[in-house]
């Protein structure tokens, strides 16, 4: 384990821009993290903005109508929106400005250039887990789109046509128009149509003939 | 302090091989993942004492920088590096620009250490 030095190529007006660019290149690196980390805390909180907005006015009403798996999938997805989007902003604004923290400095350039260094690390750390959740994030919110644009509602209300087979075995499909003591009536092809109830082997509500 | 050596862009070939012999080379923090060189000494112009700190890993943008970054990156590996140190003793020196420190000369080192 050995550093070795000795006499260099000579120095060039090139040479010694490229030395000063790296002064400047370490001299502003926390501060070119810290302002990234900021621009993506502000793309994060946009989509945290945008997903409470959706939940708060939207609220339950638009997934009301889902299946019950469909309604745990896509309240699955925006919670994860929701947790990444948090988590990644968190990551982003310590990576933007940091936590305070007592700690011991040491007083010598070592000590000093360890303590600037586990900073940029620190930071750049964050900075990627921030890009990471924020497209966990986005992917967690299409996942939730593409469910919600997918789910078929549920249609609750009764269906008013009712398919009817006679005990002579006929078929008949149309809108009920009455149940009587006795009889029903349904409309086919603008018919109307009684049957009495001796003659019915079973009647059924469909939701299309 | 002010002193009358005046400031001055300048180096000589000469200097590279003075400074080589009384510099004070350290790689930080180790030599297996050396992230900077610290290089100290005396300014072989002005005989200030001076301190560089090479950078040999960084983290800057995405975009502007990723060249040199990657630059930076392949030299850390080679374990060797032609550093250009720009004497920045604390002296101020006659006609030196407003926050310019040191006497504006400037020496190559060529450092090398085992991995």
């Amino acid at each position: 384990m050995a550093v070795r030095v000795t006499a260099g190529p000579p120095s060039t007006a090139a040479s010694r821009a490229a030395s000063q660019q790296q002064q400047d290149l370490r001299a502003h690196e926390l501060n070119l993290i810290r302002k990234q980390a900021a621009n993506w805390r502000n793309g994060l909180a946009a989509l945290l903005g945008l997903v409470a907005g959706i939940a708060v006015i939207k609220g339950s009403s638009q997934t009301s109508t889902f299946p019950t798996n469909i309604k745990i999938a896509a309240t699955i997805g925006m919670l994860a929106v929701l947790a990444f989007a948090s988590v990644g902003a968190f990551l982003g604004m310590r990576a933007a400005y940091g936590l305070p923290k007592r700690r011991t400095l040491e007083g010598d350039l070592d000590g000093l250039l360890a303590y600037d260094r586990a900073r940029v690390r620190r930071a750049v750390r964050d900075l990627r887990l921030t890009i990471a959740a924020t497209f966990l994030a986005i992917v967690s919110l299409a996942f939730t789109a593409a469910v919600s644009w997918l789910a078929t509602p549920v249609t609750n209300a009764t269906p008013s046509l009712v398919r009817v087979t006679t005990t002579e075995g006929t078929r008949l499909c149309g809108q009920l128009q009455a149940a009587r003591p006795g009889s029903v009536v349904l409309v086919s092809g603008g018919h109307e149509i009684v049957i009495r109830a001796s003659g019915l082997s079973s009647i059924a509500f469909v939701h299309s003939c | 302090l002010t002193k009358e050596l005046g400031y001055m862009v300048s180096s000589e070939i000469a200097w590279n091989e003075k400074a080589a012999t009384t510099a004070q080379v350290e790689i930080r923090p180790n030599e297996q993942s050396p992230e900077a060189i610290i290089i100290s000494g005396t300014c072989p112009r002005c005989n200030d004492l001076t301190v560089q700190i090479e950078p040999i890993i960084i983290y800057s943008g995405f975009r502007s920088n990723a060249v040199r970054e990657a630059l930076l990156r392949a030299a850390a590996k080679v374990r060797k590096r032609d550093v250009e140190v720009i004497c920045a003793c604390g002296i101020t020196h006659q006609g030196a620009p407003s926050g310019q420190a040191g006497c504006g000369a400037s020496w190559v080192l060529r450092v090398s250490w085992d991995g």
